[in-house]
């Protein structure tokens, strides 16, 4: 997960939920990795909030006494070959990949699902162009899209996160239209035609809230991908400018070091693992119904 | 029940043939000819698979006809488009507890009709529901609560309060009472026909139960093989049926003394295979029929209009 980019994993074509669904563990315990996963979370989002101003230390301040620190008071995890603290680095890098993680998310399922249900809905040549379109886009390795998109439009938050949303929003596509059709058996569906309820009402009343759970699971899983790309194209050097401290960043310009001073890429490596780990155990607790995202697993 | 009022609803010779991704046709229904008169219940009868619900669906605008046409208070339909039946034609399903969307209250979706149709304010639309579902005898604490924590029959209450909250004039029953217990079945049709004597409403009431069908119904339509092959007022087709097959589905209603005189001692006849009445060249009971002659094997009786008519070259009682 750290130095080679990964090979993304095979297009996932969600099945359809069955009709009947059950809930599961809707407000039932937490299990001990769902509360790990929790807490590590609120932990990384509170430290990037709340460390930086709390330890007054720049993660660009450069320091030839501090040059590969090892943990310290001062510098609690270290500090790379330019004296730069490590925890300050990883903690700036984690709002760069909390940011584009959770922004290219919504971009692609704010495109992708309503695309999905309409296309379900309305089935014949709306379907058939939306699908083809998403063929047309998920024929690329997601990576490689990415990549191409990134180098082409240049470092910078936004275009990274374009970067990304394009491979990704053809999956939510998919799985929003793969659970829409499911529901399109309910007889509650048909009740609503028969009262003449309009398209668009159906779809946010009768279809979303059902087929949210389903989402949101793939969504948090889709978050953990999202920032894997962007520690890749960071580490590749063509993700957010080079200044801008980033995970992927970090673990590039530490890898000459791997042998001697292994801080410096485990620092960031164990950021991204968690992170990304986490996100994976916590959309469990959204899934209604385990078939409905397993196949979407990246 | 004069028959020179037009019919509030009617399907004339209405068609629905289904394909296959092999193009292989289906016909669902063939033919169909049904009136649906002001303040009547018509009974729609058969066995499954004989196209009551794809009949009941192209009433209920789901389903589109790919020949005929239906026609409401005399004007054609335009076919295909939404909202051309509602909210005049309102439904209730098979399934209570499926026709709710389960992350709603029952209040909601009682509502929801009035926010479609923009009447009321909020205020006044919750109100609206909550006086229609007193009326199908669900108290309003019972209102709130989801679809999953209420019994079938309260559940089917509800749909119904929720399709006759736009005052419609036709209300079509696709099997409501064929999901629910015995005792409920009596209640939910005891409020059918309650409905019917207040505001006149017209419906269409769907079943596989004769006897359900000849308590409520004023008119019996038969189905089988989807088209219809005897229709008129309930007690003559139950009590006097000219088509072979209405005796049969009328002596195989299961009564509590197997040995029972049966009306007309008619059985199938043992039939080899699956006999598919839709692919018949002539009458399509032909295959089973135990009266079949062989001029029914080549020309396909067609139901004629009249008070009591059946499709049959050879009616019982002629």
């Amino acid at each position: 997960m750290t130095a080679a980019a990964p090979v993304p994993a095979p297009v996932p074509t969600p099945e359809p939920a069955p009709a009947k669904r059950r809930r599961r563990r809707r407000g039932g315990r937490w299990t001990i990795a769902e509360r790990l996963s929790a807490g590590w979370l609120i932990l990384l989002v509170g430290g990037m909030l709340v460390l930086p101003t709390l330890r007054g230390i720049d993660p660009l301040d450069i320091g030839a006494e501090s040059r590969f620190a090892k943990l310290s008071p001062e510098h609690w995890l270290g500090a790379d070959n330019l004296g730069r603290d490590l925890l300050a680095r990883a903690l700036d890098g984690a709002q760069v990949s909390v940011l584009i993680g959770v922004g290219s998310v919504l971009i692609a399922a704010l495109i992708g699902v309503p695309l999905g249900m309409l296309s379900a809905y309305y089935g014949g040549v709306i379907a058939a162009v939306i699908s083809f379109v998403v063929d047309v886009i998920l024929a690329f390795p997601g990576l490689v899209l990415a990549l191409g998109l990134a180098s082409f439009l240049g470092a910078s938050v936004t275009n990274v996160m374009i970067a990304i949303t394009v491979p990704m929003f053809p999956v939510f596509v998919r799985l929003a239209r793969a659970q829409t059709l499911a529901l399109l058996e309910t007889e509650y569906l048909e009740a609503s035609e028969v009262i003449g309820t309009p398209v668009l009402s159906i779809m946010r009343r009768d279809v979303l809230p059902n087929i949210s759970e389903a989402i949101l699971a793939f969504g948090f899983v889709s978050i953990g991908r999202a920032i894997l790309i962007e520690g890749s194209l960071s580490f590749l050097g063509i993700g957010v400018p080079r200044t801008q401290p980033t995970w992927g960043g970090m673990i590039n310009e530490g890898r000459i070091y791997m042998t001697t001073d292994p801080l410096l890429i485990l620092v960031p490596g164990a950021f991204l693992l968690l992170t990304i780990l986490s996100l994976n155990l916590i959309s469990d607790r959204f899934l209604v119904d385990g078939d409905a995202v397993t196949g979407a697993r990246a | 029940m004069t028959t020179t009022t037009t019919p509030v609803l009617e399907v004339r010779g209405g068609g629905v043939t289904f394909r296959d991704a092999d193009r292989n046709e289906f016909r669902a229904i063939d033919g169909v000819d049904l009136q649906l008169r002001r303040g009547e219940i018509l009974g729609l009868v058969g066995e499954s698979g004989c196209g009551k619900s794809t009949t009941a669906r192209v009433l209920m605008g789901l389903q589109r006809l790919t020949s005929g046409q239906v026609l409401l208070d005399g004007a054609p339909v335009t076919p295909g488009r939404r909202r051309s039946l509602a909210p005049r034609v309102q439904a209730i399903f098979q399934n209570p507890a499926g026709s709710f969307n389960p992350r709603r209250s029952l209040l909601d979706s009682v509502a929801e009709p009035l926010r479609v149709w923009k009447q009321g304010n909020a205020a006044e639309r919750r109100e609206r529901a909550l006086e229609e579902l007193a009326r199908v005898g669900i108290s309003p604490q019972m209102a709130q609560r989801r679809p999953s924590e209420v019994s079938g029959g309260q559940c089917q209450r509800a749909a119904i309060a929720r399709a006759t909250v736009l005052r419609p004039e036709v209300l079509i029953c696709d099997e409501p009472v064929s999901a629910l217990d015995v005792s409920i079945q009596a209640q939910i049709l005891e409020l059918l026909a309650e409905l019917r004597e207040e505001q006149g409403l017209a419906m269409l009431f769907i079943s596989h139960d004769l006897s359900v069908v000849a308590t409520l119904c004023d008119r019996t339509a038969v189905m089988y093989a989807g088209t219809v092959v005897e229709q008129g007022d309930t007690p003559a087709v139950t009590d006097r049926p000219r088509h072979p097959y209405t005796a049969i589905l009328h002596d195989s209603v299961p009564t509590l003394v197997p040995s029972a005189p049966t009306a007309t001692g008619l059985r199938m006849r043992p039939a080899t295979g699956t006999v598919d009445g839709r692919a018949e060249p002539g009458c399509r009971f032909a295959g089973l029929c135990p009266l079949v002659q062989d001029d029914c094997r080549a020309a396909r009786p067609e139901l004629q209009p009249g008070a009591h008519t059946a499709a049959c070259l050879h009616p019982l009682g002629a």
